[in-house]
């Protein structure tokens, strides 16, 4: 048994043992963080530590122009929803197959 | 001999050791399970060089032939699958040493349960046998989810059951309709019949049967169980519901249509699995909660196994298969050590874990690369596979596919990026059990080793879906004819 690394999986180790080399000379240890250099955004000073975007807040705008919201929306774990996607499920199973199987 | 016919005996032998010890032997629960598991491991091993050889090992039980007596038949395609949902299984009680910590008895007898109903719902070459391999597996799964008590997880539990018990009745009407359109219950029997005596009835059946198994792989719109179920169980019976059930229902959806039926059912297939995908993602884009992250991204790598079938891209379908299952195992041990640090599978109120985690964030950075199908990782190999057999017949469906690898990937990184870096403020060294660090390197290697090796392992699954797509050595095999 024998293992065939392709042309391009061994570019991709190549470059990839490089970068880490670039990685290892280039990485620097600053001893001042960023919070005492205390930051500030519309007059409000902020602390990088806390900071934290919200699960919501991500995508937000995709979220909203594609109505994704809507497929949220019908997941409410709603049992007769289900059921009813499930018997809809099963109709359009059996139709398929005796249209094109018989 | 066959040892692999031994496999449901040990596990049901399990089942009743673990429940008749109790005092002070209830400790040794979580050792008899693992044994129960560890001689399956063994069993699947020993038979390994004669199903290499023999490509088939079929099993009368009682010596019965069929198309009277009930048999178990493996080839590789079910094989893989078995070894699958044991590998699973023995991830899934590692972390389930540390998470299950009240009655211990009650939950390993109901897990080890749910795995023999597994292995035997892989191994039978019969479709009321595999009815009732489903039923004991759904039992145990429905007493499982309501296991904790709480409010919420009854709750679920209740909806699951009713859902499920709508499924199984389907697939028992499917068995009604086949058995009285063509007299016989066996799959090999049925795979030979099928061509030359079937009638409306026996369409209406396969319709049934497929419809009931796309709810246990959790396949829109039959997927609405797998969020909620998921969210209110212990991640070790979530990776079990995740991993191995989706395998079994997948795999049991290809025998039927590929091996036994026969069925020209690429369009439907290829609406199911795009509808899958996209639902699975998008959904895991809006939700703030880990665990259901995890369920909707399940289904929605569901969707491309389907795709794969669809797109008679068998070699990408199964590859996708068992990466689904590996990727599962890497995921779901990462979640179950955030969740139990931060005591929520809140997204929101994670975070901080990218410093001094270098295991942990490494682990989860393979996973959610594999997931999304980086080069070199195991998710592009078969990923390409998928989209190379759809391009140019169905190039709609392999563009949907792409896309959703996009979305995969922006619910991936929010995810990765919630847990690790928002909330700079050092959250502290997680606490990592030995057994689970072991067992998120190794999978994290191997999701490695499978892109890397792209070559090697894309042959083998071409071989080991071959030997599911070869109907006319099943039925030979099988039936026993020279």
């Amino acid at each position: 048994m024998y293992f065939v690394v392709d042309d391009w999986s061994f570019i991709f180790l190549l470059f990839s043992a490089l970068t880490y080399v670039f990685y290892l000379f280039a990485k620097t240890d600053s001893d001042v963080s960023l919070a005492s250099k205390k930051p500030y955004a519309c007059g409000l000073s902020i602390d990088p530590d806390k900071e934290k975007v919200p699960s919501p807040s991500f995508y937000k705008t995709v979220v909203s122009v594609f109505h994704m919201g809507a497929i949220k929306k019908m997941h409410k774990d709603d049992l007769s929803t289900y059921l009813l996607w499930m018997l809809s499920g099963v109709v359009f199973v059996s139709v398929y197959l005796l249209i094109f199987n018989f | 001999m066959a040892y692999l016919n031994l496999i449901v005996p040990v596990l049901l032998a399990a089942v009743f050791l673990i429940t008749i010890t109790s005092g002070r032997h209830r400790h040794y629960h979580l050792s008899i399970a693992y044994g129960g598991v560890l001689l399956s491991v063994m069993f699947l091993l020993l038979d390994l060089p004669r199903l290499i050889s023999d490509k088939i090992i079929v099993y009368y039980q009682l010596g019965w032939r069929p198309p009277l007596g009930i048999s178990f038949a493996v080839d590789l395609l079910n094989y893989t699958v078995l070894l699958l949902i044991i590998s699973v299984a023995v991830a899934s009680l590692a972390i389930s040493r540390t998470e299950i910590r009240e009655d211990k008895r009650e939950f390993y007898a109901l897990f080890m349960l749910l795995l023999l109903g597994l292995s035997g719902a892989a191994m039978t070459g019969d479709i009321f046998n595999l009815f009732v391999f489903f039923e004991i597996l759904s039992i145990a799964s429905y007493a499982l989810v309501s296991y904790t008590g709480r409010k919420k997880a009854i709750s679920s539990s209740i909806k699951y059951l009713i859902m499920g018990s709508f499924s199984t009745s389907l697939i028992l009407l499917g068995i009604v309709f086949v058995y009285g359109s063509l007299g016989t219950l066996n799959m090999a029997d049925i795979a030979s019949k099928i061509a030359l005596s079937s009638t409306t009835a026996t369409i209406i059946g396969f319709g049934f049967l497929i419809s009931g198994f796309m709810f246990k792989a959790a396949i829109a719109p039959f997927h609405a169980w797998k969020p909620s179920v998921i969210r209110h169980t212990p991640l070790s019976l979530g990776l079990m519901f995740t991993a191995s059930g989706t395998v079994i229902g997948l795999y049991t959806i290809f025998r039927l249509v590929v091996t036994v039926g026969n069925l020209n059912l690429s369009g439907m297939l290829i609406a199911l699995s795009s509808l899958t995908m996209v639902l699975g993602a998008v959904l895991a884009l809006q939700t703030k909660d880990l665990k259901k992250l995890l369920a909707y991204s399940a289904i929605s790598q569901t969707g491309y196994v389907l795709l794969g079938i669809g797109l008679s891209g068998y070699a990408g379908a199964v590859y996708h298969m068992v990466n689904l299952a590996i990727i599962d195992v890497l995921l779901f041990v990462v979640a179950y050590v955030v969740v139990k640090h931060f005591s929520t599978s809140n997204l929101d109120k994670m975070g901080g874990l990218g410093f001094g985690n270098p295991v942990l964030f490494v682990s989860a950075l393979v996973g959610v690369s594999a997931l999304s199908g980086f080069p070199m990782t195991n998710g592009f190999s078969s990923k390409l596979l998928i989209y190379l057999a759809g391009i140019d017949a169905f190039p709609i469906a392999t563009f949907v596919a792409m896309l959703v690898s996009v979305l995969t990937l922006a619910y991936s990184f929010k995810m990765l990026h919630l847990i690790f870096f928002s909330n700079r403020k050092d959250a502290g060294v997680v606490k990592i059990d030995d057994d689970l660090k072991v067992i998120m390197i190794l999978v994290a290697i191997l999701c490695v080793a499978l892109g890397v090796f792209q070559g090697y392992f894309t042959g083998l699954m071409g071989v080991i879906s071959g030997s599911g797509l070869d109907r006319e050595l099943y039925i030979k095999a099988v039936l026993s004819i020279v």
